[in-house]
Parts: C-alpha cells; sequence; structure tokens
C-alpha cells in the first residue's frame, strides 16, 4: 500500500514536471532563481526589497516561472554558504549546482555612490554556466527613479519591451547597456574567419563547411611558399651571374654570364607570377571564407540537445525527484 | 570599419609582388652593348684621391687583323697627369710591335703600336694599353678616346671604329 503510494506521487511529480516543462518551452517561459543583489552604499535590508521589487516585475513579465526564493536561501544555507556571501552565479552555481532543477538563476549588484546608481542583472544558464544576458544600467536621480530603472531591468532580461506604464514613471538620467556574451552572431563569425580560415564556421558549429576552406588556403599558402623558395633562389642567381657579367673582361665568360643570368632572370620571373598566382588563390579562398561565414545562418542548437534527464532534490516534499527536461524549439 | 580595413588588406594582396632584378647588361666589353670594333676604357670609372695614382686599361673590342694602331686619348690636364704608358697583353704577343707614346702635357695622348712586318696582325678583344695617371685635383677628370684614333690593316687600310669609350675619375 505504501509502495503504491510512493508510486503514485512519483508519478505525480513526474507528470508536474513534464507539464510544467513542455508548457514553459511552448510559450518560452523559462524557470529561474532569482538570488538576493549584491550591494555598495546601501544596507542589506534595503538590496532585499530591491531585489523584491525586481522579482515582482519579472513575475509581470510572465517569462519566468521563478523558484521559491525561501528554499532557495535554505539550499544555498545547506551547502555551507550565507545567503549575504553567495551572490555570484559561480558561487551560487558551485553552492546548489542543478539540483533545483531550475533552467536559469538570475544574479544581480545594486551600488550607490552620492546620486548615482550602477544596477546590473545576470541572466546565467545553469546547465552550462554561461552568462546570457547582461544588464547594465548607470542611473543619476531620485531613488524612486531608480527602482523604476530596475523594474524596467526585469523586462530586459527577460528580452521583453517594458510596458508605456513603467517607462512613463522614468526620471532622472540613465544609460544602459545589455550584452549577451554567448549569443553567436555574423560579425563574430566574420572577424574569426578574416583571422583564421575556417574559424568563423568553427565558431558556428559549421566545421564541415569551414575545412575546406582553412584546408585549400593551407595548400595555396604552402605552395606559394615553395614558390617563393624559389624565387629566393632565382634571384639569388641573377644578382650573382649578373656580378660576374659586370666584372667579366673575357669575351667568352662575359657571354656565359650573360646567358645564365638571362636564364636566372626567366626562371625568377616565372617563379614570381607563380608566387602571385598563389597569393592570389589564397586572398580570394580568404575572401570567400569570410563572406561564406557572414552570410551562414546562425542555426540554433540541434533539436534534443536541451533535453536531459536527471536526479534533483525537492526540499518542500524531502525527497529527491527525477527530472526530465526535453527542448521543443 | 574594421570590415573595410580588411577588406583592403586581402585586395592588397592581390597585387603584392616581389622585388624583381631587371639587370643592365651593359658591361662595356659586351659586343651588344658596343658595337665592335672599338676602343674602350674597362672599367669606365675610377675613384681616387688627389696625389695619388690610378692606372686605366684601354680595352680593343673585337679587332679583326689589326697590324697598326694609333690611340687617341683626350684628359683633363688640369686634374691629370700621365705617369706612365705600357702596352697591354692584345699587342704583346711573340712578335712584339713597336710601342710608343706621346704625350705634351697638353691633355691629349697618342699612343702608337705598330707590327714591324707585313704578315704580322691581331685579333680579338684584350687590353692595349695601360695608362698610369697621377690625380692633381679634386673632382671628376674625364677621359676619352678621340675620334682621330686609327686602327690599320696589314695593307694600310683604316677599319672604322665603331664605339669610342669615355673614363671618369673622380678625385676625392
Amino acid at each position: 500500500m505504501l509502495i503504491s503510494f510512493k508510486i503514485y506521487r512519483f508519478n505525480i511529480i513526474m507528470v508536474a514536471c513534464l507539464l510544467t516543462q513542455a508548457v514553459s518551452q511552448q510559450s518560452n517561459v523559462v524557470t529561474a532563481a532569482v538570488i538576493d543583489f549584491e550591494q555598495s552604499g546601501i544596507s542589506e535590508l534595503e538590496v532585499q526589497t530591491l531585489t523584491q521589487r525586481f522579482t515582482s516585475e519579472l513575475q509581470n513579465t510572465a517569462k519566468a516561472i521563478l523558484f521559491d526564493r525561501e528554499v532557495l536561501n535554505s539550499q544555498i544555507a545547506s551547502a555551507g554558504y550565507t545567503t549575504s556571501n553567495c551572490k555570484t552565479p559561480e558561487c551560487v552555481l558551485t553552492a546548489i549546482g542543478d539540483t533545483l532543477g531550475v533552467q536559469y538563476i538570475i544574479t544581480g549588484s545594486v551600488k550607490k555612490n552620492k546620486k548615482r546608481y550602477t544596477l546590473k542583472a545576470v541572466f546565467t544558464d545553469v546547465e552550462t554556466g554561461e552568462e546570457e544576458r547582461i544588464i547594465k544600467t548607470n542611473y543619476t536621480g531620485p531613488v524612486d527613479g531608480m527602482v523604476v530603472e530596475l523594474e524596467i531591468m526585469a523586462w530586459d532580461i527577460m528580452n521583453q519591451d517594458p510596458p508605456e506604464l513603467l517607462l512613463a514613471k522614468r526620471k532622472g538620467k540613465t544609460k544602459k547597456k545589455i550584452r549577451r556574451p554567448n549569443v553567436k552572431t555574423s560579425l563574430g563569425a566574420l572577424a574569426r574567419a578574416s583571422i583564421v580560415p575556417g574559424w568563423g564556421h568553427y565558431y558556428l558549429d559549421q566545421n564541415a563547411r569551414g575545412l575546406p576552406f582553412y584546408s585549400a588556403e593551407l595548400v595555396t599558402l604552402s605552395l606559394g611558399f615553395i614558390a617563393y623558395l624559389d624565387y629566393q633562389r632565382s634571384h639569388d642567381n641573377v644578382e650573382k651571374y649578373y656580378k660576374s657579367y659586370k666584372l667579366e673582361t673575357d669575351q667568352e665568360l662575359l657571354q656565359y654570364y650573360k646567358g645564365k643570368t638571362l636564364s636566372a632572370e626567366d626562371d625568377m620571373i616565372r617563379k614570381n607570377n607563380t608566387l602571385m598566382t598563389m597569393f592570389r588563390a589564397t586572398a580570394a579562398i580568404h575572401a570567400l571564407n569570410m563572406i561564406d561565414a557572414y552570410l551562414l545562418d546562425i542555426t540554433p542548437e540541434p533539436f534534443g540537445k536541451k533535453t536531459k534527464l536527471g536526479m534533483g532534490f525537492d526540499p518542500n516534499i524531502g525527497q529527491p525527484q527525477l527530472r526530465l527536461s526535453i527542448a521543443l524549439d | 570599419m574594421r570590415s573595410i580595413n580588411y577588406i583592403l588588406i586581402i585586395l592588397f594582396s592581390f597585387f603584392i609582388s616581389c622585388d624583381l632584378v631587371d639587370p643592365d647588361f651593359d658591361n662595356i666589353l659586351d659586343t651588344e652593348y658596343n658595337n665592335p670594333p672599338a676602343l674602350l676604357f674597362s672599367p669606365e670609372n675610377y675613384s681616387s684621391s688627389v696625389g695619388q695614382e690610378v692606372e686605366v686599361s684601354l680595352h680593343a673590342l673585337k679587332v679583326e687583323d689589326i697590324a697598326s694602331m694609333r690611340a687617341r686619348i683626350l684628359y683633363d690636364n688640369s686634374k691629370l697627369e700621365i705617369v706612365a704608358v705600357k702596352p697591354g697583353p692584345l699587342f704583346n704577343s711573340d712578335a712584339s710591335p713597336l710601342f710608343v707614346y706621346d704625350d705634351d702635357g697638353s691633355g691629349q695622348l697618342d699612343i702608337y703600336s705598330v707590327f714591324m712586318g707585313a704578315e704580322k696582325k691581331v685579333s680579338g678583344t684584350g687590353e692595349i694599353a695601360f695608362i698610369t695617371f697621377k690625380v692633381n685635383g679634386f673632382g671628376d677628370a674625364f677621359l676619352e678616346v678621340s675620334d682621330e684614333s686609327q686602327l690599320l690593316d696589314t695593307n694600310g687600310n683604316e677599319i672604322a671604329i665603331q664605339s669610342l669609350g669615355q673614363g671618369v675619375i673622380s678625385a676625392k
């Protein structure tokens, strides 16, 4: 009886997990945990309040299912850390890893210097540990304006346009910077392809397409280098024989050195032409490689890559959890 | 902007080329540079210092059946002074010719080389005389083979000289 109840409860949890995951993937809703922001120039209590305002606004975006903060803090504490000292993505991931089953953690900081506030929010992928989005806002003005900026950041971090009503509340001077460090761009591919052929393709996970460019350029460069060595040898011969020709007074030897000089000169011109052809070919391949890397579609991660089966621990029920996540994009 | 720089660098490589030597076949004794027969100085340029002596070689280029010769050399007597004139190997064969020179210090040197006997003659290219000058003044002192120079065959017929040499002694 007891066993069948446990199986029943396990099935319920599994179905709930799967449904939550499926619903969240289909509507681009993610599961996230907000960590209390770091602070400087304000008190711990103030930053907790500000984090709460940020979290509330995050819920308004309807793009994130937020993990319970009490449970989160107890998890961090049970890992041997204090919540006030473990606020960076690195520390949080070390403390709790992906045991909570959330896809992302949101960390941040609020720094105050006189009337100037520096606000930062970081959206980190729990599985990879990579920072997906970083929002940094410099704000100068009254404190209520800073709270508005924090709320706007909640929308920005979810890649959503803030509501007009919220934007209308803005005060003071604001300077905002949004970075997406791990988003692959065509310009990033172009820059890499311009340095090493095929690197742009490699960057976009198109190794098979980049390899021919790399190989072809390597071959033309090698042939060019061989042609250069030949050219160098011919060039030295021209100089050597020409010097002998200039100094020679014997008619026969003079004509001999003249013939040798002419022959070496022909050879030098031929090798130089080969050298130029090879460098042109290299340049053409390099240009093609850059254009191709730039025009490549930025492909999303392949289906199934995000599919994951793992174990977790649910502190609410005090039991381990079997977790399955499937990427539906 | 950065992309444009990259494109320019790549385009530049289309025009890249190595340094090519373009030899000028201007050896004074090259028959394609100076028409034979010729009387020439080789080398053409000399460097020296005031008070020093310089030996200049006078060459005959591709002469045929020459029995006698008069080479008239014009030189800058304000800077140069004749010290010695010696016969070169071309005329200094087994049948040594009569070799004399005449220099009155006026800037005109006549060198005569004459075979004694009707059958004696020389052909080819070689040095006909070595003229030693003493340098008395700074700057460039020019030498030239005058068009009054003569080459004669065994019958006393004049052979036209196609090229006449010039030379410079630069004194520091």
